[in-house]
């Protein structure tokens, strides 16, 4: 799986957890530009990735990605290593 | 979740959160599940920083909220780090001091609002530091924390208006490392992951449920297959299975629980597609049943639809549907009744009946927030209701009846023996109830003691049985006229004139104290169209959404209740 199908499906997980079909996320979105993502919501993300791509975020990533680009690619990282 | 769901219409309910940890989510997830009760929250939650301001100040935000329930939530990280602070000699004295800080929390807040407190009780989690030892020197944290629950236990059961959320036994249950996520423990400060915090959220809202009255109070069993194996009708009293080995032994462990559910005060009864002189034998005759005839309030074996059946129970029991748990192994009859009656819990048993019992104890249907006497008699009342009713036949009027009753009320002002009761009372009672105020144990107190109020309950015994307390009332006296707070009777003594008997006493009280007018309001709910009228009936006026009667006005019917002074008035 590349980082461009990891998005996408990212991407869906963000539309469930928000409960915004319409969300657009893209690699550069960063909580800042979207109204729902709080530190709240960032924990349900973040919990619902793990769990949709059985991948599990370090003590130090759960903190936060620069974007969403950058949590892509550390996802595609943990499903290479795997 | 249905946080998008529409709450407008639904009860509103002011919940304060006090918490050493995180709580955004715990509070989304309560949000969420009030939607299923009807309940829209209202939510502050203080973290416990901000706890020392609050509850010392009068004015405070918390105060001015006036919330219904208060909501405490420790926190691990937290407690953690101030106990590592201590010496080894203040770590003897870690629970002890803890529980001093959470009791001055609640004396607090129950002296300053009318909210109840929902505590919640502390993890139980080994540092490792000592491994197995530690549990048994004094200074560890495993051997505190233990003893802290013990202490808040003990603590809780002598103070009321304070009611335990037993998280420690809900994590035992879930598994430790199920409910908690070191990472968002340690960045976040939650002490439980996403997917606990939701059983911690309903473990909450089913306290607040029953907090509000919402208890099951009956539990009607089907008999084959479901009290013991086998088909009674078939295989006979030799072939059924109940006791012994095997499957024998397990429907023996259920008929145990539900005896003790009969002890806690839950009404039993039977309602069985059999012929009634065969099902009754095997409780009169079978060596190894451990519940028998007299354990059910009504028996109910015949060859009937069994919803039309299950609405005759309910009819004599006088209790909401909502308050009654129908339990039958057969999946078809289960639908017919959850079908027919939507507001009875019917619960879906597994196929194995070996795992009938802890999937029933799995769904904590038996929530209480009291217990008294009279729970563990219930069952009692409503056998000799039966009695009674059959007694009934044989008078030639109604009066008759009553005066053949040879009915004695004891009665008195509130006291402090009397206050479980009566704040049960006030929580439980749904039908006969004009205004349906839910007092606290600690409110009735406070009412007691009040200048303000006069109070009565009343009990009442008769040939047959004591019914114990089925009655009370609260008056407030008011500059103008004695307004009726709370007017409360047991629908297990409607018709027996109990209604007249207390509104008699009542017009004396509102004399006494120099009250020309009596002044009552009916505040309809879903359940107490029982009452509508009952101002109207006892020759009440109608004016200004208030009923009003001149004080010596006495009912009119005869009164075949003894009276028996007790303390008071």
């Amino acid at each position: 799986m590349n980082s461009d199908q990891v998005l996408k499906d990212v991407s869906r997980i963000f539309q469930e957890v928000l409960d915004d079909e319409g969300l657009a996320i893209e690699r550069q979105t960063t909580a800042d530009d979207v109204d729902d993502w709080d530190s709240l919501t960032h924990i349900q993300l973040l919990v619902a990735i793990e769990k949709g791509f059985k991948v599990r975020f370090k003590g130090n990533e759960i903190q936060g990605y620069a974007n969403v680009g950058e949590m892509c690619d550390a996802i595609v990282a943990k499903l290479n290593a795997n | 979740m249905n946080l998008k769901g529409d709450y407008s219409g639904f009860k509103p309910i002011k919940l304060v959160v006090l918490s050493w940890q995180s709580t955004q989510l715990i509070t989304q997830s309560l949000k969420g599940l009030g939607f299923e009760s009807k309940w829209n929250f209202e939510i502050k939650s203080y973290s416990y920083s901000e706890i020392e301001s609050e509850i010392y100040s009068q004015d405070s935000d918390l105060y001015q909220f006036d919330p219904d329930f208060l909501l405490v939530i420790p926190g691990s990280m937290e407690l953690q780090s101030e106990f590592y602070e201590l010496t080894t000699d203040q770590r003897k004295l870690f629970a002890e001091n803890t529980l001093s800080k959470i009791n001055e929390i609640w004396r607090q807040v129950l002296a300053n609002t009318s909210a109840r407190v929902i505590q919640t009780n502390y993890c139980e989690f080994s540092d490792g530091v000592y491994g197995n030892f530690g549990g048994t020197i004094e200074h560890s944290l495993i051997f505190q924390l233990r003893k802290l629950n013990y202490l808040l236990a003990q603590s809780i059961s002598s103070t009321p208006g304070v009611f335990l959320n037993d998280i420690s036994l809900l994590q035992r249950i879930i598994g430790e490392n199920q409910s908690k996520d070191v990472r968002f423990q340690t960045s976040f400060d939650m002490d439980f992951n996403t997917d606990f915090i939701p059983f911690f959220a309903n473990n909450t809202v089913q306290i607040m449920r029953a907090l509000s009255g919402n208890v099951n109070k009956c539990i009607i069993l089907d008999l084959d297959n479901t009290l013991w194996g086998g088909v009674i009708g078939d295989d006979g009293l030799e072939g059924i299975e109940i006791g012994g080995h095997g499957l024998g032994k397990a429907y023996l462990k259920i008929q145990k629980w539900i005896l003790e559910l009969k002890k806690s005060g839950i009404i039993l009864a039977v309602c069985s597609k059999n012929t009634e002189s065969i099902a009754r034998e095997v409780f009169e005759r079978h060596p190894e049943m451990i519940l028998k005839l007299q354990d059910f309030a009504i028996f109910i074996a015949n060859w009937e639809n069994k919803a039309d059946n299950i609405r005759y129970i309910q009819s004599v029991l006088n209790i909401g549907f909502n308050s009654i748990v129908f339990v039958d192994d057969n999946p078809v009859e289960r639908a017919v009744v959850s079908s027919d009656i939507p507001e009875i819990t019917v619960p879906d048993l597994p196929e194995d009946p070996f795992e009938y019992l802890s999937y029933l104890q799995s769904l904590n249907l038996f929530e209480s927030t009291s217990f008294s006497e009279e729970d563990a008699n219930r069952i009692e009342y409503y056998r000799n209701e039966v009695i009674r009713d059959g007694h009934k036949v044989k008078c030639r009027n109604h009066d008759e009846f009553l005066e053949n009753l040879e009915m004695v009320s004891e009665f008195g002002h509130f006291t402090a023996i009397n206050f479980p009761r009566i704040a049960q009372l006030t929580q439980r009672s749904n039908q006969f109830n004009v205004r349906t105020i839910r007092y606290s144990e600690s409110d009735i107190k406070k009412i007691a003691e009040s200048r303000d109020y006069l109070t009565r309950y009343f009990r009442l015994r008769d040939k047959f049985g004591d019914s114990g307390i089925v009655g009370l009332f609260i008056l407030k006296k008011r500059e103008q006229d004695m307004f009726i707070d709370t007017w409360i009777m047991s629908c297990r003594v409607l018709k027996r004139g109990l209604e007249a008997f207390m509104l008699t006493h009542m017009l004396n009280l509102a004399q006494t104290h120099q009250k020309a007018t009596l002044v009552g309001e009916y505040l309809p709910t879903e359940k107490n169209v029982l009452v509508k009228d009952l101002f109207a009936e006892f020759g009440f006026q109608h004016a200004d959404n208030a009923w009003s009667i001149d004080a010596g006005k006495l009912p009119e019917t005869a009164c075949f209740i003894h009276p028996k002074l007790i303390i008071g008035a």
